[in-house]
C-alpha cells in the first residue's frame, strides 16, 4: 500500500485536469447549484448546460420520464444565451476557481462559429460542441450526422478558437468512425462520446374499445444505455489519435474503469448526478482509492498499463 | 470493491439513509411514513419537500413534508407508481435514502390564513397549519378528497373536511365550500396544494375576493436541485414573462404569478 496519493491529474488540449471525472451537460446547472452538495475543486472539470447564442425557453412539458434503468429528457436547450452566460454565471465560475468547458449549441454552422468568437474573446478555456442534441427540431444532431458538414463546422470553430476544443458525439448514427475521423482531421483536440440516445415512452389505454396513446420523445441516459456507450468508444477509439471523453451510464467506480479500459481517458457523469448529487465527489475519491490500493502511482499508468485479456 | 466512503463535511447537503419509524395506510391508496431525518427534520419549513431514492429508480422522488415532530419527518403519499409503491412496502426500521429539505417554503405571514389542500395537497397544509399554530397565527384549514382518510392532524370540529363520498362531514368538493368559508372567516390570505384544477380555481377565487394566494406547485423532474430544467413553469415577473423551476425557484409561488 503506498501512502503517497496517486496523481490522477491529465491534460485535454490546454485544459489541465486533476483528476479525469466530469459532470456532464445538462446535469450539473452552471455549477453554482451544487455549491450546496459538494467541493466542487475536488473533480476534474464540470461542463456546463449547452448555451446557445440567444436565450432559449425550451420544450414544453412533459419533459421527463423515469424509464427502464435510466430516463428520458425532452428539456430542449433551455438556456440563459451566452451573453446572460457571461454576464452571470461566468464570474461565478472564474471567483470558485472552478475547472469549466463551456457546452455550445448552434442552429446554424455560422452560428457555432460566432459562439466559439464571443468563447475566444472571453478566454473561456474549453469548448464541448453540442452537435448531437436529438431534442431540437434544427440543428444539432442535424450537423453531428454527416461527416463532410461535421468537418467543415469543426474547422470554423477551429479556426476562431485556440483553447480545448471538444466535440460531442452522438450514438444516433451510422458512421461513428467516419464521423469521429472528421472531428479529428478538423482539428478538435478531443472528443466526447456518447450523447443520449434517442428513445421514448408510451403510454396506451384502451377506452371505449379504441386504443389510445400519449408518448414523450427524447433522449435515453442512464445505466442501460452503458453498454451502447462503451462499445461505441471501443469502436473509435481503434482509428482515433485524440483523447476520448467517455460517458453513458457512469454511477460508480467500477464503470469508471470500465470506460477507462475501452480507451476513455477521462468520463463524464450525467444522470448519476440527479440520483445522488453528490457522486462525482465521491467518484474522484473512490477511482484515487482504487489506484491506492493496487499501488498504481498515476492515472497515466492505470491507461498504459491497460490491455485486453480475452484477444478478442 | 471495498470502497472508503467520502467523509462529507456538515456543510454540505448530501443523502442520508434514515430509519422507518413507522409506514401506514391512511385510506386504500394514501400512506403516511415516518422518517428519522436527524437534524434535517429541524431545518425543514413547510412548503419545502424531500427527495427518495427508490431503490433501482434512477430519479429519485419528490414528497412534500407534512410535518415534523423531534427528529421525525412526516410524509403522506398516495401509491401512484413505481416509486411510491415501493415505499408503500418498507416496513418500520427498514431504511430509505432520501436528501433534503429542497426548494423554498411558504412565506408566512401574520394575515389570518385559509389553507386548502386537496388529496395528498394536504400534506404541506397540515405542517403550515402546526407552524401557524405555533406562531399563534389564526387559520382556517379545507381538505378535500375522494373518500375518507384517516389523518390525525385533521380534526371534524375545526377543519373544513369533504369527501366526495360524503364520509366527512362535508360532501362534495373542497371547491364547492370555498365561498362559504371566505364569506364566513374573511381571511386574508390563502395557502393551497393540490392537483391543478383545484389550484386554478382557487386563484380565480382568491382573484375574486382580492385574496393574496400562495400555491405550492408540484411537476415532475430529474434533479430537484435546479439544473435538469425538467420542471419549469411560466411566471409573470414585472409583466414580463419568465420560465421558472419548480423545484429550486418554488415549489410556491404567488397565485397571480402563475401561467396555467
Amino acid at each position: 500500500m503506498v501512502t503517497v496519493k496517486p496523481d490522477l491529474s491529465l491534460n485535454i488540449g490546454k485544459l489541465k485536469l486533476k483528476n479525469p471525472i466530469i459532470t456532464a451537460s445538462g446535469t450539473f446547472g452552471y455549477a453554482d447549484e451544487y455549491e450546496e452538495f459538494m467541493s466542487i475543486q475536488n473533480i476534474g472539470a464540470i461542463v456546463t448546460k449547452g448555451i446557445t447564442l440567444d436565450p432559449r425557453d425550451g420544450n414544453p412539458q412533459p419533459r421527463i420520464a423515469e424509464v427502464k434503468s435510466g430516463m428520458l429528457n425532452s428539456i430542449g436547450l433551455e438556456n440563459v444565451g451566452i451573453c446572460s452566460f457571461i454576464e452571470h454565471k461566468l464570474p461565478i465560475l472564474k471567483e470558485r476557481n472552478i475547472n469549466f468547458i463551456l457546452n455550445i449549441a448552434g442552429f446554424s454552422l455560422e452560428e457555432y462559429a460566432q459562439l466559439a468568437v464571443i468563447c475566444e474573446k472571453s478566454e473561456i478555456p474549453a469548448i464541448e460542441l453540442n452537435v448531437s442534441c436529438p431534442n431540437v427540431k434544427a440543428g444539432c444532431l442535424e450537423f453531428g450526422k454527416d461527416q463532410e458538414t461535421l468537418y467543415r463546422l469543426v474547422s470554423s470553430v477551429r479556426e476562431v478558437y485556440s483553447n480545448t476544443l471538444i466535440v460531442k458525439l452522438s450514438p444516433n448514427v451510422s458512421n461513428p468512425i467516419e464521423i469521429a475521423l472528421a472531428v479529428q482531421k478538423a482539428g478538435a483536440d478531443a472528443v466526447s462520446a456518447i450523447n443520449t440516445v434517442k428513445g421514448m415512452q408510451v403510454n396506451p389505454i384502451i377506452n371505449n374499445g379504441k386504443l389510445e396513446h400519449s408518448y414523450i420523445k427524447g433522449g435515453y441516459s442512464g445505466p442501460a444505455i452503458k453498454p451502447i456507450a462503451l462499445s461505441y468508444i471501443h469502436e473509435i477509439k481503434q482509428v482515433l489519435d485524440i483523447p476520448i471523453i467517455g460517458m453513458g451510464g457512469i454511477s460508480n467506480v467500477d464503470d469508471v474503469l470500465e470506460f477507462i479500459a475501452v480507451g476513455s481517458v477521462a468520463v463524464q457523469i450525467g444522470t448519476a448526478n440527479f440520483t445522488n448529487p453528490c457522486i462525482s465527489e465521491q467518484l474522484a475519491k473512490d477511482l484515487e482509492n482504487v489506484l491506492m490500493q493496487h499501488n498504481i502511482m498515476s492515472l497515466q499508468d492505470l491507461i498504459e498499463g491497460n490491455k485486453n485479456a480475452n484477444n478478442r | 470493491m471495498d470502497m472508503v466512503n467520502l467523509k462529507l463535511t456538515d456543510t454540505k447537503k448530501h443523502p442520508i439513509t434514515a430509519e422507518i419509524i413507522d409506514n401506514l395506510p391512511l385510506s386504500e391508496d394514501i400512506y403516511k411514513i415516518i422518517l428519522n431525518g436527524q437534524d434535517i427534520a429541524q431545518k425543514a419549513i413547510p412548503g419545502q419537500f424531500i427527495s427518495i431514492l427508490c431503490k433501482d429508480l434512477v430519479l429519485r422522488r419528490p414528497f412534500s413534508i407534512a410535518n415534523v415532530d423531534g427528529d421525525y419527518i412526516h410524509i403522506i403519499y398516495k401509491v401512484k407508481g413505481e416509486g411510491t409503491k415501493y415505499i408503500s412496502q418498507l416496513k418500520s426500521g427498514n431504511t430509505v435514502d432520501f436528501i433534503g429539505p429542497f426548494g423554498n417554503g411558504f412565506n408566512i405571514t401574520s394575515e389570518k390564513a385559509l389553507l386548502i389542500g386537496a388529496g395528498v395537497g394536504v400534506a404541506p397544509m397540515i405542517f403550515l397549519a402546526e407552524e401557524l399554530k405555533r406562531k399563534q397565527i389564526p387559520y382556517i384549514l379545507a381538505a378535500g378528497f375522494q373518500q375518507k382518510v384517516n389523518i390525525a392532524e385533521l380534526n371534524p370540529a375545526d377543519d373544513y373536511i369533504v369527501t366526495e363520498d360524503g364520509s366527512s362531514n362535508y360532501a362534495g368538493r373542497v371547491v364547492d365550500y370555498l365561498e362559504e368559508i371566505i364569506n364566513t372567516h374573511n381571511p386574508q390570505k390563502i395557502y393551497s396544494c393540490g392537483p391543478t384544477p383545484v389550484l386554478k380555481f382557487v386563484v380565480d377565487i382568491a382573484d375574486k375576493y382580492n385574496i393574496m394566494s400562495e400555491l405550492a406547485l408540484e411537476r415532475k423532474f430529474a434533479c430537484g436541485t435546479g439544473v435538469c430544467m425538467g420542471c419549469t413553469i411560466q411566471i409573470r415577473e414585472n409583466n414580463e414573462i419568465k420560465n421558472r423551476r419548480i423545484c429550486k425557484d418554488g415549489p410556491v409561488f404567488d397565485g397571480r404569478s402563475i401561467i396555467w
